[in-house]
Formats: structure tokens, C-alpha cells, sequence
């Protein structure tokens, strides 16, 4: 009874069936939070002393970066149960996963060099954040690649899985690099116990950063989904679901 | 909560960084929405070849059954 549950998350169509309503609303509420803290952060957030209207990027930038690193998580956290325990679900959730968070960790790379170029004076430096973030792009694109590379999907899966698993040895180094080897990247503004950020600053970047998470579970779960059709699409209830919208 | 531009012009530059803002918002703009069809273009695709196979396990049945009507 008390693992019932823990099944149930590995049955595709009850999770399929499950997640179906919630859908439109997630990206709905999602899309209008992000939108509405871009006009705030764009048009209504106070300038910054020092650098200027060019802060304004950072509304962008921490919030991609944070859930870039979410991503990872939950694709390796994935590619663990889905060896341990041979979970089909999880299989499906650390592959969906690669893709997004490659597309969010290159846009906080982008968005990261472009705000260097008025703040620092320059777009690139390998420093150690910048450069382990890099490394987070490179791990999420090995994981596409091995993907497409077997023509097995329990080999891809596997061999996916064990390669997300070994590089969460980046993720600490990512968030340790800015006190370790202090260059250029400066250390994380809020924290838990103090923040040495403006509230009228603070404010927009929160909810900002809830917006992007649950965008971002939006985007898990769409893609989840989608991977879900194609890998049962032999099973009778999937031909049901997808003949029916036709 | 003010506006803190004096005009739609300033707005744009916003002193000399707006190029480096709007790129970035830009940008976020072309990464969410590519993060948002995606699925939603292979749903469609799954779809389509779907049909596809549904159709041909349907031809090949309507020949079976002329063939042993013959």
C-alpha cells in the first residue's frame, strides 16, 4: 500500500492521464508571470547605482541559470532511479530533460556574455564559473549525443544515465566556483539568510525565478509526455488518445 | 511603482545598454519558444505517423480480403 504510489509513477499512462489537466494552466500562469516581471523588470525595476539599465539583464540571467542547474538535477536523479530500479518513467524523464536544459543553459551563457560586455568590458573571460557553466553545456549535449548514438534505447538510456550521473560532479563546482577561485564572476546576491540586493530589486528577481520553475516543470512535463506517445505507441490507449485529436 | 524612463526613445536605448537588454530579452524570447513547440511539434509528428501506419495495416487488410474473395 505505502509503495503503491512509487508503481503507480512508473505506469506512462497514469501519469499521461494524470498530468493532462494540468497542463494549459501551468503554462498559462507560468507565461503570464514571466511576462508581466519582464515589463516590471524592464520598465519599473530602479536602475542600478552602478551599472546602470544594463542590470536589468540579471532578471534574465540568475533565473535561467538557477533552473539550468535544476535541469540537471533532475536528470541525473532520473538516470539514477532509472537504473536502480529500471523505471521506463524515469528513462523517459532524463532524456526530455537533456534538450531543455541545454537550450536554458546556453541562454544564461548568452545572456552572461552579453551583460559582460558593458559591466566587465568584455564578453568571454575563462573564469571558473563561466567556464564550469560551459562544461554543464557540453555535459547536457554529450547526453543528446548518446542518445541518438545507440539505435537501443536501453543501451542509450543506460549509457545516458551513467554519463549525467558522473558529471553531478560538475554542480558543486559551479556553485562553489565564485568563492574558490574568486575572478571575475561575482558571488550569488541572495541567500537564504541575507541577500545584498535592494528589495525593490529583490522582488521582481523572486518571482521571476518561480515563473521560470514553473515553466520549466511545464516544459518537462510536455516533453515527457510527447516521449511517453512515442515510446508506447504500440499500446492501445496511446492510438486511442492521439487518433481521437486526429 | 513608477516608470522610470521619460520617454518610448529612452525606453529603447536606456542609456546606452538597451541594445545589450533587448538582445538578451530577445533571445529568452526564441529560447522559450523553441522550448514550447517542441513537444508540441512531435505530438503532432507521432500523429502523422500514426495515421501513416494505421492506413497501410488498413490497405493491406482490404487486400488480404480481396484476395481470398477471389
Amino acid at each position: 500500500m505505502a509503495w503503491q504510489w512509487f508503481h503507480r509513477l512508473g505506469s506512462p499512462k497514469w501519469f499521461y492521464e494524470k498530468t493532462t489537466a494540468w497542463m494549459p494552466w501551468l503554462l498559462s500562469i507560468s507565461l503570464l508571470i514571466i511576462i508581466s516581471v519582464s515589463i516590471w523588470a524592464l520598465g519599473f525595476a530602479p536602475m542600478d547605482a552602478k551599472q546602470g539599465n544594463s542590470y536589468r539583464i540579471m532578471y534574465l540571467h540568475v533565473p535561467t541559470s538557477i533552473v539550468a542547474m535544476a535541469a540537471y538535477y533532475v536528470m541525473a536523479i532520473a538516470g539514477g532511479i532509472g537504473i536502480i530500479w529500471k523505471m521506463k518513467l524515469s528513462n523517459m524523464v532524463m532524456k526530455v530533460a537533456a534538450p531543455i536544459g541545454a537550450v536554458l543553459t546556453a541562454l544564461a551563457l548568452f545572456t552572461g556574455a552579453v551583460w559582460g560586455k558593458p559591466t566587465w568590458g568584455t564578453y568571454w573571460v575563462w573564469d571558473a564559473r563561466i567556464t564550469s557553466v560551459l562544461i554543464l553545456l557540453f555535459l547536457y549535449l554529450g547526453v543528446i549525443a548518446l542518445q541518438e548514438a545507440f539505435s537501443d534505447q536501453e543501451m542509450a538510456d543506460k549509457a545516458s544515465a551513467i554519463l549525467s550521473l558522473v558529471g553531478t560532479v560538475n554542480i558543486p563546482i559551479i556553485y562553489k566556483s565564485v568563492d574558490w577561485w574568486f575572478t571575475l564572476h561575482q558571488p550569488a546576491s541572495i541567500k537564504m539568510t541575507s541577500s545584498s540586493i535592494a528589495s525593490e530589486m529583490l522582488y521582481p528577481l523572486l518571482a521571476m525565478i518561480i515563473g521560470f520553475y514553473l515553466f520549466f516543470t511545464w516544459a518537462l512535463l510536455s516533453a515527457t509526455r510527447s516521449e511517453i506517445l512515442q515510446r508506447e505507441i504500440k499500446t492501445k490507449w496511446v492510438k486511442q488518445a492521439l487518433l481521437q485529436k486526429a | 511603482m513608477q516608470f522610470r524612463f521619460d520617454s518610448f526613445a529612452e525606453f529603447l536605448s536606456m542609456a546606452g545598454h538597451g541594445p545589450y537588454v533587448w538582445a538578451c530579452y530577445f533571445a529568452a524570447v526564441l529560447a522559450l519558444g523553441y522550448i514550447i513547440l517542441a513537444p508540441i511539434s512531435r505530438r503532432k509528428s507521432i500523429q502523422t505517423q500514426l495515421l501513416r501506419q494505421e492506413k497501410i495495416a488498413e490497405q493491406q487488410l482490404a487486400m488480404q480480403n480481396n484476395n481470398s474473395n477471389a
